[in-house]
């Protein structure tokens, strides 16, 4: 049970995380934004995500629903190219992930 | 601007995501399916670890595939098995076959001790998506009571082999906050695909040692440790507990962890226990109804309608501003902490220093 394995300084860690960065930006895990648009438009909710989350030790997602949104990111890279946008994966910085009051009619 | 900020957030104010199959239940269940573990982890909730009384009546087989069975009718179409660990049921292979029979997407969460080349070859085939608990590094061993985060680390790349994704699940506790970022980064490097981070909870075992709760202060330190490290890895995560929108620093800076303020239990997902009785929340002390009186009793059931009604606030959360996103954070954590459903948040109970 007390398997080795390398120990890693702060350095040496961020390397390895930003090679990850590097070969996996277009992997599964940059597209949850493009999921959860596609299930909001599926199950017509109201588009706050807090009402769209898998919560506590559930799983975010499956590989039945990751394969949706490897499909619903390709058609939305598609379209932002289509309109010569760069898509927030393409730039490395992700999408915005929390449902903030920026919306401030929301607001009381 | 994303698809979502575009979007109002107004809560429905009762039901929430019912099943797209217009079932009882909501679409996503957690089946803890044994009472077994052999880690002895200092944040475990469940509550079976505090309550010496608790009954042993653990399902057998047919009966969690009876049990699986009525999820599945009630609109149920996601299973999570968990427990206790649940490898430690010698029928879970069985089990496993068996809700996929039913179409049922599975997960399975496993602290990994006994997960090997073996599991994952039979686990890859069914699409499971797995999350293995990973309490801390240098801590592992204080948190869990065993040794063995070389074992842990080591799945993920096995499991990354194999195409299976694997989500890391770091619960955090003083114990390991101060290593919180080679608590998630090794997971990560080592091939976990995603951080389902969870604030440690007061409940079960974990009663023990309410020293070791967050507080305001150190709870934004884990959300921001988080981001930095998802951000530098361009992965993903959700912290699985919800938190009391207050509490949260400053809310817009998370790009890469996503922080829910309100509580999905019955409404989007629920969880069945080892001995077959539904509960909205693997959180939840109570008891609703025993698998096979679901259909005959939720509809009606005053406590699940509490939470399909969100009718739990806290009286300190009345005429709040961000009533829109937040409903005081955790229920079942509040009503286990203090005694009641409406109860403030742990985070929120004087101790804690905050500035709603
Ligand atoms: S509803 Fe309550 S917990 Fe949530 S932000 Fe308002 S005061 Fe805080
Ligand atoms: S009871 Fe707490 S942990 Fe459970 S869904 Fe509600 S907020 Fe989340």
């Amino acid at each position: 049970m007390n398997e080795p394995f390398s120990k890693l300084d702060r350095d040496e860690l961020n390397a390895r995380l930003e090679g990850l960065r590097k070969t996996e930006r277009k992997s599964w895990a940059g597209q949850f934004t493009a999921f959860f648009a596609a299930l909001g438009v599926l199950f017509g909710l109201s588009g706050c995500r807090e009402h769209f989350r898998p919560t506590c030790y559930s799983q975010p997602m499956t590989p039945e629903q990751m394969e949706t949104a490897d499909a619903a990111a390709a058609e939305q890279e598609k379209a932002a190219q289509e309109a010569g946008n760069e898509t927030a994966n393409e730039t490395g910085n992700g999408t915005e992930n929390t449902e903030t009051p920026e919306t401030p009619t929301n607001e009381k | 601007m994303s698809f979502w900020r575009k979007r109002k957030a107004v809560p429905s104010p009762t039901a929430g995501n019912r099943s797209a199959a217009g079932g009882i239940l909501p679409e996503i269940a957690v089946f803890e399916v044994t009472y077994q573990c052999q880690h002895r982890c200092a944040f475990c909730y469940c509550p079976w670890e505090n309550a010496p009384d608790w009954p042993k009546d653990e399902l057998p087989t047919d009966e969690v595939f009876a049990a699986l069975e009525i999820l599945r009718r009630c609109g149920v179409r996601q299973v999570t098995f968990s427990g206790g660990e649940p490898t430690q049921r010698p029928d879970l292979r069985e089990i496993l076959l068996h809700a996929r029979s039913l179409g049922l997407r599975i997960g399975l969460i496993s602290n990994g001790r006994d997960l090997n080349a073996e599991w994952l070859d039979f686990l890859q085939p069914l699409h499971v998506l797995l999350s293995i608990s990973v309490p801390g590094i240098e801590t592992f061993e204080q948190t869990t009571g065993v040794p063995g985060v070389g074992h842990v680390l080591k799945l993920f790349s096995m499991a990354k082999e194999r195409g299976i994704k694997t989500s890391a699940n770091v619960t955090v506790s003083r114990t390991n906050l101060p290593e919180l970022y080679e608590n998630i980064a090794y997971p990560l490097i080592h091939g976990a695909d995603y951080l389902l981070l969870n604030r440690f909870m007061p409940g079960g075992r974990g009663m023990q040692y309410t020293d070791l709760l967050l507080d305001a202060d150190e709870l934004n330190q884990m959300l921001e440790t988080a981001e930095e490290v998802l951000r530098r890895a361009g992965k993903k995560g959700h912290v699985g507990t919800e938190l009391p929108y207050c509490v949260i620093r400053d809310p817009k800076k998370f790009r890469f962890l996503q922080i829910s303020s309100q509580c999905s239990a019955a409404r989007y997902f629920c969880a069945l226990d080892p001995g077959g009785w539904l509960k909205p929340c693997n959180h939840s002390p109570i008891r609703i109804c025993r698998f096979d009186q679901i259909p005959d009793q939720i509809p009606a059931h005053p406590y699940w309608k509490r939470f399909l009604e969100q009718n739990y606030l806290p009286e300190m959360c009345a005429g709040c501003r961000h009533l829109s996103l937040c409903r005081g954070g955790c229920r079942e954590a509040a009503h286990v902490f203090s005694g009641s459903l409406d109860s403030p948040d742990p985070l929120l109970c004087g101790r804690f220093p905050v500035d709603p």
